[in-house]
C-alpha cells in the first residue's frame, strides 16, 4: 500500500514537472505598450529599450519601461529571449551602470496585474506579459 | 582637495534637500575578502597571516533624479585597509543633455581600463580583483567633468567617454603625486558579445615631499647633517627639489583591449603602456593580461596570465644619501629609490566564482607571482563573498 502510494506520488510529481516545463516552454510572451502608442517596435528596438540604450520613443517622449520582479518566470523568458542574457549577466550589466552614474534599471512590478495597470495608465510605458494575461487595456507590439 | 570633496558632498546634500527621502534611490555593494600567502613571503599587501583588510570594502550609493534632466549621485566607500574610514568615491551632478549625450561634473572614476570605473564592485567580475599588475594605475579618481556620447554605426555601438580633471595620489604621509590637468579619451565599440576599447590619457605630474616645505626640509636636513647648502647642491639633492616644481613632467596612458563574453564563455585581454616623461623615478610601465572563463551553471572557473615590466630612471645618485642623516626625508628618498628598481613580474591566477545567490557570489583564487629581477616567488590565496544590493 505504502509503495503504491509512493509510486503514485512519484507519477504525479513527474507529471506536474512535465506540465510545468511545457507550460514555460509554450507560454508566449507579449511585449505591450499603451493603446495610444503607434510606433512599430521590433526585437532589437525592445532590447535597446530594456538595456537603457534607447531612452525615447520616436515621438520624442521619454520611455518608461517596466520589468517584472526576478521571481517571475516571464522575466527569465523575456531576458533570455529578447535581451540574450541570463539573470547573472543582467545583474552584472545593471551594476556596472548603476555604480558608475550612467543610469538606472527599469522599474519593477511584482505582478502582471500591476504591470498591466501601469502600462494602461502611462502613454509612454512598455512592458511584457504572458500572452494569456493580455487584455484590451494594453496593446501588443511583439510576441515571441 | 579635501575642501573640494567636502564641497561636493554639501552640494549633493543641498541638491537633495528639496526632495523627499522616497525620491532617493539607495544601492550598495560589498566585498569581504580574506587572504594569505604561502611560505612566509608577502604579496599584494598580504603576508602569511590570514588578513581580511586589504581587499574588503563596503560601498553605499544614493542617487536622486532632480528633474530637468539632472541627477545627483553620491557613493561612499569604507575600506578595510584604511580602518573602514569612509571616503567619497563618487559625488556628481549629471546632466542628460540628449538621449545620447550626458555630462558628469564632480568626483568620478576615470575609465582608463575595461574594469576601472566599477573596480570596487567585485560582483561585476569573476576575479577577486582585476589583474593587479595592470590595474595599479597611479590614480583612478578625478575631480572634474566628463562627457559621455554614444551612437550606432550599423550594429556597432560606439561610446566616447572624455574626462578632464584633477587628481592626486598620496601613497604615504611623506610624499604625494599631483595630476592637475588630466585629459582622458576612452572609446568603446560593442557588437554582439564582443567589446573593444582604446584609451589615451595625458596629464602633467608633480611629485612632492610635503610640497611647500620641501626645500626647507632639504636645507634643514642638510644643516642637521652638517652639510652646507652649497654642499647639498653639489650632491644633487637640489636636483630633486627641481623635480618637484617641474610642471613639464607628464604621464601618458595608452590602453587597448577587448572582451568576448557570450554568457557561458569569456576571453578578455588588455595591453597597457604608462609612459612618464621627465619623471623623477619611473620612465615606463608596460603590462598585459589575458583571461579565460567558462561558466558551468552557477560555477565559473577562470585562468589569467599577466605580466608587467617597469623601467626606471637611474636613481644611483640617491646613493650619496647613504650615511647622511637627513631624517625622514633621506629615508623616504632611499625608500623610493629601492621601490622603483627595474623589474618584471609575471602572475598566473587560477580562480573560481560560485553564484550561490541572485545577488551574491563566493570567489576564491590562487595567484603565483614571480618577480624576475629580485627572483622572488610568492603564492597568494584569497577567498570571500561579494554582493550587490
Amino acid at each position: 500500500m505504502f509503495n503504491k502510494m509512493k509510486n503514485m506520488t512519484f507519477k504525479i510529481t513527474a507529471a506536474s514537472i512535465i506540465l510545468a516545463i511545457s507550460h514555460i516552454a509554450f507560454s508566449e510572451i507579449a511585449v505591450v505598450v499603451h493603446p495610444s502608442n503607434t510606433q512599430d517596435l521590433n526585437k532589437d528596438d525592445v532590447k535597446k529599450i530594456f538595456l537603457g540604450k534607447t531612452k525615447s520613443f520616436s515621438s520624442g517622449k521619454k520611455i518608461a519601461p517596466f520589468n517584472l520582479s526576478t521571481d517571475r518566470p516571464e522575466r527569465e523568458t523575456f531576458e533570455s529571449g529578447i535581451l540574450n542574457k541570463n539573470a547573472k549577466q543582467m545583474k552584472t550589466y545593471w551594476s556596472k551602470i548603476i555604480f558608475t552614474g550612467k543610469g538606472s534599471p527599469p522599474a519593477e512590478k511584482n505582478t502582471s496585474e500591476s504591470l498591466k495597470s501601469s502600462i494602461a495608465s502611462n502613454p509612454n510605458s512598455i512592458g511584457y506579459l504572458k500572452k494569456e494575461d493580455v487584455d484590451s487595456s494594453v496593446k501588443v507590439v511583439l510576441t515571441f | 582637495m579635501q575642501l573640494f570633496t567636502k564641497s561636493l558632498g554639501v552640494l549633493f546634500v543641498a541638491s537633495l534637500s528639496q526632495h523627499a527621502l522616497s525620491d532617493i534611490k539607495f544601492n550598495g555593494f560589498s566585498n569581504i575578502i580574506a587572504g594569505k600567502t604561502q611560505g612566509g613571503g608577502s604579496a599584494l599587501s598580504y603576508d602569511d597571516e590570514l588578513n581580511l583588510d586589504p581587499n574588503s570594502l563596503v560601498g553605499l550609493q544614493a542617487t536622486s533624479d532632480l528633474g530637468n534632466k539632472l541627477t545627483a549621485g553620491l557613493q561612499v566607500l569604507a575600506r578595510g585597509e584604511t580602518s573602514w574610514n569612509a571616503e567619497i568615491s563618487w559625488a556628481y551632478l549629471k546632466y542628460q543633455a540628449t538621449d545620447n549625450l550626458s555630462f558628469l561634473a564632480g568626483r568620478q572614476r576615470v575609465p582608463f581600463y575595461a574594469y576601472s570605473e566599477f573596480i570596487n564592485v567585485g560582483y561585476t567580475y569573476n576575479w577577486i580583483n582585476p589583474p593587479e599588475l595592470i590595474y595599479g594605475a597611479p590614480f583612478d579618481t578625478v575631480n572634474g567633468i566628463s562627457a559621455l556620447y554614444s551612437h550606432y554605426i550599423g550594429d556597432l555601438e560606439s561610446i566616447w567617454h572624455i574626462t578632464m580633471g584633477h587628481a592626486s595620489n598620496t601613497p604615504n604621509d611623506n610624499f604625494e603625486f599631483e595630476y592637475p590637468d588630466l585629459v582622458n579619451i576612452h572609446w568603446t565599440g560593442e557588437i554582439g558579445s564582443f567589446k573593444t576599447h582604446l584609451n589615451y590619457g595625458v596629464s602633467s605630474q608633480s611629485f612632492g615631499l610635503g610640497f611647500d616645505s620641501f626645500t626647507d626640509t632639504i636645507n634643514n636636513g642638510a644643516a642637521d647633517a652638517g652639510i652646507t647648502a652649497e654642499q647639498a647642491k653639489e650632491i644633487e639633492i637640489m636636483t630633486l627639489s627641481d623635480h618637484t616644481v617641474d610642471d613639464d613632467d607628464q604621464v601618458e596612458f595608452f590602453v587597448i583591449g577587448g572582451i568576448y563574453d557570450n554568457g557561458n564563455f569569456s576571453i578578455a585581454s588588455e595591453f597597457i603602456s604608462l609612459q612618464f616623461d621627465g619623471s623623477l623615478l619611473l620612465t615606463k610601465k608596460d603590462s598585459w593580461y589575458i583571461s579565460l572563463a567558462k561558466r558551468f551553471g552557477d560555477f565559473t572557473p577562470h585562468l589569467t596570465v599577466s605580466q608587467d615590466s617597469i623601467d626606471t630612471q637611474d636613481t644611483s645618485f640617491l646613493n650619496i644619501l647613504n650615511g647622511t642623516d637627513l631624517e625622514g626625508t633621506g629615508r623616504t628618498l632611499a625608500f623610493i629609490a629601492n621601490s622603483f628598481k627595474n623589474s618584471e613580474t609575471e602572475t598566473i591566477t587560477l580562480g573560481l566564482r560560485w553564484d550561490f545567490h541572485e545577488s551574491a557570489a563566493f570567489k576564491a583564487d590562487i595567484i603565483a607571482l614571480d618577480r624576475t629581477v629580485t627572483d622572488v616567488q610568492n603564492t597568494l590565496f584569497r577567498f570571500g563573498v561579494v554582493t550587490v544590493f
